[in-house]
């Protein structure tokens, strides 16, 4: 685990295949409940859902974490099936739309001044998958 | 019903303005795409402040990774220069406004915190620097009590670190969305005459300028510059590193309760010396505040979360206040008002100053001499009363320490900041310029991270260190790098 944050901090932000250390497994488990499983259980699952980077989960850490991990504020969270439903249902441009330009209580950017249009279209599927 | 402040600013939500989403589909963001790719978003995202008041399309975003990577491109200067496109021009500017402004730009950036000042401090066409990189706690010294953090750190990620080694700190503000460089540079406060803005609490810093050289600040090398960095407005550099004055770690008791404005009023100045921290949040078209007090306590910790129920009922309340029209409301506040009970929460220090605030907003505050505080209070909240302005938004009262520092609204003494919030959604402009002369006849100052219309003509006779101020801002930034179009207002510099 600090291995990996360590990297993260770092900030090497291409895509990177975390799901090769057990760490990163441990990690990503924390995002995702499935995938706290046995390890070869989880190197499958991890194989299969191969898609964070190390930029995107330390956005997810920085910024979207602060309202998705309780619901802040009414934000679907992470791990919640049955709240981000009739978010998808509306499609990734306007998840996008609320994302950048703000939407009832969720702040445009997300508090993420970091990010560029890719990498809120990767947090909305990396949230919205996290189910 | 228990009387909790937090809930009323972080839950006064108006839900039933916000209709609820549809919750018949199911699937994921890509099934259900409406278009595919970056749709009608460039690669680079436009920015938004966090109310959604302020905005630019910067060319770039650039994100160092160190301190090192910061000096290395400033020193290049390698970012890319602005190219302005005439699609994002506000309409009202003219051709030749667009012509010469196009020829006069070159090299432009501004740094950026959480984005969580109300003012034009950010907004550039040029490039943003995004310091996220730059955060954690780097070093700590526990016989000074001290800490460094990088300038990127969120206040809301200060607190823990702090506590691990023992170390809180003075006071913090009651938002902990910010950054500590972005709350430092805007002279950012909490409440209580006995504590200074974070600002005042700086003991170091380190800074790159825009062409690249590190400076390391403190008061006993380069005063001067160090008197001007700690209210910089991002206007000198890019601050990488802040080292904060502490002290031991400690445990808050906050107690609110609704109590008859004119009373709290007419003895804030005895409640200010009884307790650590003391303020009021005054409810507009009513006879009644919420005040708040808050003490070093040695208590066991008791701050259990609110419930659903709590949360709807209080929402219900602001939905019954907002429903009313404003010259209806009186009655109907006073009457409920007078009968919500206090409520007790204790804990440690950093989870009592300072939280997260889910309903956005926008916000004036000025900050008044103590003595004219209670009369300028009076006169906005008649003055909201005689104009029936629709607005259901608490304001806030409390007195800050003064300190030496060149911008700080607090330079020179202690002062009564007053605070006046519409919703986000909503144009503040009407309510925002009725009041503001209020402020200017009591002697206010504004606040620099939050909505004022004063330009360099009003603010040099406000903060007398001003000039000096510039001086050295054209010394560390002599291209004006650093500069954006509100800032140029703000300093008299043309383009």
């Amino acid at each position: 685990m600090a291995s990996a944050l360590k990297r993260c901090c770092a900030g090497f932000s291409v895509a990177v295949a975390m799901a090769t250390t057990a760490t990163a497994v441990s990690l990503l488990s924390v995002a995702h409940p499935a995938w706290a499983q046995s390890a070869a259980s989880q190197d499958a699952q991890v194989a299969r859902h191969q898609v964070v980077s190390a930029t995107v989960l330390m956005q997810f850490t920085r910024a979207c974490v602060l309202c998705h991990a309780a619901g802040e504020g009414g934000a679907p969270r992470i791990g919640v099936a049955e709240e981000w439903r009739p978010r998808v249902a509306r499609g990734e441009q306007e998840l996008l739309r609320h994302t950048i330009e703000g939407y009832n209580n969720m702040p445009p950017l997300g508090y993420c001044m970091s990010c560029d249009t890719a990498d809120f279209k990767a947090l909305i599927h990396f949230m919205a998958r996290g189910n | 019903m228990a009387t909790n402040r937090r809930q009323l600013l972080t839950t006064v939500t108006l839900a039933a303005l916000f209709a609820g989403v549809p919750r018949s589909m199911a699937g994921d963001v890509a099934k259900h795409a409406r278009t595919s790719g970056s749709g009608d978003f460039p690669p680079v995202a436009p920015w938004r402040n966090w109310s959604g008041g302020q905005y630019a399309q910067p060319a770039a975003r650039v994100v160092p990774r160190s301190e090192d990577e910061l000096v290395a491109l400033l020193r290049a200067g390698k970012l890319p220069k602005v190219t302005l496109n005439r699609a994002v021009l506000p309409k009202a500017m003219s051709r030749t406004a667009a012509v010469r402004k196009r020829h006069t730009s070159a090299l432009s950036m501004r740094p950026v915190g959480a984005g969580h000042s109300f003012s034009g401090l950010v907004p550039t066409e040029g490039c943003l620097i995004v310091l996220d990189n730059l955060a954690g706690l780097i070093k700590h010294d526990a016989v000074n009590l001290t800490a460094t953090f990088g300038a990127g750190t969120r206040l809301a990620d200060m607190g823990a670190p702090l506590d691990a080694v023992g170390q809180g700190m003075f006071n913090l503000p009651d938002i902990d969305r910010q950054t500590i460089a972005g709350a430092i540079s805007t002279a950012t406060h909490g409440t209580g005459v006995a504590f200074t803005t974070l600002s005042a609490y700086v003991s170091a810093m380190r800074l790159v300028t825009s062409t690249g050289e590190l400076l390391e600040l403190d008061a006993g090398q380069d005063p001067l510059t160090f008197a001007a960095a700690r209210v910089g407005l991002g206007a000198l550099g890019v601050i990488t590193q802040v080292t904060m004055r502490n002290r031991t770690a400690y445990r808050l008791r906050e107690q609110d309760s609704m109590q008859p404005t004119e009373d709290v009023l007419t003895n804030f100045d005895k409640s200010v010396a009884q307790h650590r921290h003391f303020e009021m949040f005054p409810l507009v078209h009513s006879d009644f505040a919420i005040v708040q007090a808050i003490d070093e306590t040695d208590a066991p910790i008791n701050n259990p979360p609110e419930t659903p129920e709590q949360a709807a009922a209080f929402d219900a309340a602001m939905q019954a206040w907002a429903a009313a029209k404003p010259k209806d409301r009186r009655a109907l506040i006073n009457g409920m008002a007078s009968q919500f009970a206090p409520q007790v929460s204790i804990d440690v220090s950093y989870k009592i100053l300072s939280n997260v605030r889910n309903t956005r907003f926008n916000e004036m505050e000025y900050s008044v001499p103590l003595a004219n505080g209670a009369a300028c209070l009076r006169e906005i909240l008649k003055t909201i009363s005689d104009n029936a302005v629709d607005v259901v938004f608490p304001l806030e009262y409390r007195y800050v320490s003064g300190d030496d520092l060149w911008l700080s609204m607090f330079s020179g003494g202690a002062r009564a900041a007053i605070s006046v919030h519409q919703y986000a959604h909503i144009d503040y402009r009407p309510y925002f310029n009725l009041i503001e002369p209020i402020f200017w006849k009591y002697g206010g100052r504004p606040h620099w991270g939050k909505v004022h219309s004063l330009g360099y003509a009003q603010l040099h006779k406000l903060y007398p260190h001003l000039d000096e101020f510039l001086a050295v801002r054209k010394r560390l930034d002599p291209h004006g790098y650093l500069l954006n179009d509100y800032l140029r207002g703000l300093f008299s510099i043309g383009s």
